[in-house]
């Protein structure tokens, strides 16, 4: 009886050759190294590949202008791909906030993004 | 300073909120003057406080360096931070899976941070006066 599997378009014959020899060495069967990978990308799928998340960065996106017109020196709330609501402090937004998975939540004209160092912490000794 | 790290290191013991709904933990978040923002969560802690309803676009998100140069972006959401008495209203950070703690020096700008090697002491006041 013919085991069930599935057959998947578009895969490149010279990715998949470099995966089979690759997985050969270690002993690997092509079905467990694609089982892995599989496993390996939904543990890692992001949060912010949710529908909700892209809704409300894109429209965050497509308004950048308006927003920063309309309602500086305001807190906005974007929900669903909207902006819901502006207020002149955080609390003041909750009147307009309904029930989501995902938020977006701004202080127009706040202070812009740059690059930030984390390497500190990373230098440790074992042993005084 | 703090023995729940492998090490001594100064360590800050922080209330973090949910400015919108309210949830909050308490732990000890390492003081690291490498670090240049205000506060990093551990991803956990991100996800558990609900900070993805009160986050900052990504666009404006800033991108991290670690020491091996690494770049990768640092998620922000609006958070409340509870350090004795006082209370801010801060951006918080996090990156995919991290387990670290950090108040960053950030997070010291309003303040007078003293490391007391003797003593083991890491000491944070509000200045008695502001120098404008």
């Amino acid at each position: 009886m013919a085991k069930e599997g599935i057959y998947v378009k578009g895969v490149s014959e010279e990715l998949y050759r470099e995966v089979k020899a690759q997985s050969a060495k270690l002993g690997k069967t092509i079905s467990e190294v694609v089982t892995f990978a599989l496993q390996d990308w939904l543990r890692r799928k992001a949060p912010e590949e949710d529908k909700e998340f892209l809704q409300n960065n894109l429209a965050y996106e497509a308004t950048e202008d308006e927003v920063a017109t309309e309602y500086s020196g305001k807190y906005i709330a974007i929900e669903r791909g909207k902006i819901v609501g502006a207020a002149d402090t955080l609390e003041g937004l909750r009147a307009f906030m309904s029930d989501v998975d995902h938020r977006i939540i701004l202080r127009v004209a706040g202070a812009p993004p740059r690059m930030k160092y984390l390497g500190g912490s990373s230098l440790r000794r074992t042993k005084s | 300073m703090d023995d729940e790290f492998e090490y001594k290191a100064p360590v800050i013991r922080v209330r973090v909120s949910n400015p919108i709904t309210k949830s909050q933990t308490t732990y000890e978040a390492l003081f690291d003057t490498g670090y240049d923002g205000v506060i990093l969560l551990a991803w956990s802690t991100y996800l558990e406080l609900g900070l993805r309803k009160c986050e900052l676009p990504r666009k404006l998100w800033s991108t991290g360096v670690s020491v091996t140069g690494e770049e990768f972006p640092l998620r922000a959401a609006h958070a409340q931070v509870e350090l004795g008495e006082r209370r801010m209203l801060v951006v918080a950070e996090t990156y995919r899976d991290n387990s670290r703690r950090l108040i960053g020096r950030g997070f010291t700008e309003d303040y007078v941070a003293t490391l007391d090697g003797p003593r083991k002491e890491l000491r944070i006041v509000a200045p008695a006066c502001r120098v404008l």
